[in-house]
Formats: structure tokens, C-alpha cells, sequence
């Protein structure tokens, strides 16, 4: 019977790939020191969806860093609640729905 | 309230049990865009709820096979907007319902960051908000986007992008509505992400 197995969906690889790196454990000093590493490699992922308006240009590098990361920390904050247990309620509600509903006994 | 009236055919008991592990499923995502619109997490669980239920009775006029997650956060949007003339909505996250929403991150940094851009998330128009999260976070195409926000594919593009800008210049200038912690650190913070992001494979 679904629901249990089925509120474990399978999140898109992106996701995944967000949750599995340790929440985030990146620690800031570390990122900060590593001005030097160079950042502007495009690399094509899901975040791109949301600099995709952006000309592609080297001087835009900084700014599309600041919205990949924002777009990153927006995916995260809405993914949190997308992986919180399901409240009882919802699904008590849907099955006193199912019982009233027209058709069923 | 049942929207799909009795008109239409019904459907079998195998339909509705399909229809109805779909809906299940949407549940998660349906809390999540809730939580961007209201704020607060027990008025979104409300709105989800009543969309979950609005779908459900609506059940026989959903084309199975197309898209039943924007179909869903159609119906969520339009309980919102409508709710919202009741008035319980709050324009703004409060600081208790910031807190609230907030979930504990290894990264002892993560949820500043994740606190501000909230709030500043908060002190977007809510047109700009919710393209921006649908786009953004909830993995709809602009077009999908469009049809849930019941407008032009061009006009949720220009909201996605003044979104990002507005949240963007909000987040660098602190200009978010709460004392304490320093905007710079926001940013540096997000900026970490974004370093991580660049770099890890």
C-alpha cells in the first residue's frame, strides 16, 4: 500500500546531489581563501536554470556566482520542506475523503 | 465544494487509488510551496491541506498523464489568492515564523544565510516571489510557471529576473528586515555555497 514508500520519491539527480553533500558543511573561511581558485570554468548544472538570461561574459563571472549560489541556497530552502515528514494529517485527511467520496461503499 | 461536479464521468476505483498516489506524492511539494507563500508554517500545512483537498474533489476533471504537479500548485495558488482576502496572510515573515521554518543544519553558518534570504525573500513582491520559487526552486519550466501563475510566458521571465535582482541587491546591502546579524555575513556565506559549487564536481 503506497503511501509510506510513496512520499520517498525519487528527487531530481541535482537534489540529490545538494542533500548528499553533508548539508552544507562547507566552511565559509575555506571558501573565502580560495579566492584564488579559478571560478569562472563554466560548468553547466541545473543551477544555470537560473542565470540563463545572462550573457555569457567573463565580467558577469562574479555576478553569476552570487545568483548560482543564491539560486542553490532557494533550491535547499524549498527542498527542506519538500523532505520533512509528511504531518499524519494530510494523509488522515485524504483517507476520511476517500471514505465519503461518491461511489465507495 | 467538489469542483469536478458530478457531471462528469466517474472514474474507477483503480483510477482514483492512481490519481490518488500521485496526489500523495505531491504532498511534500505542495507544503514546500505553501511555506514560500505564507510564511507561516501552520497557515501553509492549512492551505496545502486544502488544496490537497480541492484536487481531490476535483479529481475527475484532472487529465491523467499530464501535469498533475502544476495542476496542484494552480490549485494551491488559487486557494492562496483567494484565502488571502480573509487576510491571514502575513506580507512579511515574521521573525517567529522565520525561526519556525528554520531546520537545523550541520553548518553551523548555513542557517544565517538561509534566515536572510527568507526575510528577504519576504520583502519580495509576491508575483516576483512565487515565479521565482517555482522557477527557481520548484523546477518548473517558465512556461509550466506561467500556467500555475496565470499569465504571459514572458512576464514570469521578467519577474524571475527582477526577482533575482531585487533579492540579490536586498541580500548585499542587508537591506532585510532584521537587526543582529550582519548582512555581510549573509552573503559571504552564500557566496561559500556558490565557491563550492564552481569547485565540486
Amino acid at each position: 500500500m503506497g503511501p509510506k514508500r510513496s512520499l520517498m520519491e525519487p528527487v531530481p539527480l541535482f537534489r540529490r546531489f545538494l542533500h548528499s553533500e553533508a548539508n552544507w558543511n562547507l566552511r565559509r573561511g575555506r571558501a573565502l581563501s580560495g579566492e584564488n581558485t579559478p571560478r569562472g570554468r563554466p560548468r553547466e548544472r541545473d543551477a544555470e536554470n537560473m542565470i540563463e538570461q545572462l550573457p555569457p561574459s567573463a565580467a558577469l563571472d562574479e555576478a553569476r556566482l552570487r545568483q548560482q549560489a543564491i539560486g542553490a541556497r532557494l533550491r535547499q530552502m524549498f527542498d527542506e520542506v519538500v523532505n520533512e515528514p509528511v504531518p499524519d494529517e494530510f494523509l488522515d485527511i485524504l483517507r476520511q475523503a476517500d471514505k465519503r467520496s461518491p461511489e465507495k461503499g | 465544494m467538489p469542483v469536478g461536479g458530478a457531471a462528469r464521468p466517474v472514474r474507477s476505483a483503480a483510477e482514483d487509488e492512481a490519481f490518488k498516489r500521485e496526489l500523495v506524492q505531491l504532498i511534500p511539494h505542495l507544503r514546500a510551496f505553501a511555506r514560500t507563500l505564507c510564511g507561516d508554517a501552520t497557515a501553509a500545512d492549512d492551505l496545502a491541506q486544502d488544496a490537497m483537498m480541492k484536487a481531490w474533489d476535483a479529481r475527475n476533471s484532472f487529465q491523467m498523464g499530464t501535469n498533475m504537479k502544476a495542476w496542484t500548485f494552480m490549485i494551491l495558488r488559487n486557494q492562496f489568492y483567494s484565502e488571502k482576502r480573509r487576510s491571514w496572510r502575513q506580507t512579511q515573515l515574521d521573525q517567529e515564523a522565520a525561526e519556525r521554518t528554520l531546520v537545523a543544519v550541520d553548518d553551523p553558518e548555513a542557517p544565517v544565510a538561509l534566515d536572510e534570504l527568507r526575510l528577504s525573500l519576504g520583502m519580495l513582491p509576491p508575483e516576483q516571489r512565487e515565479a521565482l520559487i517555482l522557477v527557481g526552486a520548484g523546477g518548473f519550466a517558465y512556461e509550466e510557471a506561467a500556467e500555475i501563475c496565470n499569465c504571459a510566458v514572458g512576464t514570469v521571465k521578467s519577474r524571475v529576473s527582477r526577482a533575482r535582482r531585487a533579492l540579490h541587491a536586498i541580500l548585499d546591502d542587508g537591506a532585510y528586515d532584521r537587526d543582529g546579524a550582519s548582512a555581510g555575513d549573509a552573503m559571504r556565506s552564500i557566496l561559500a555555497d556558490a565557491e563550492r559549487l564552481s569547485t565540486v564536481r
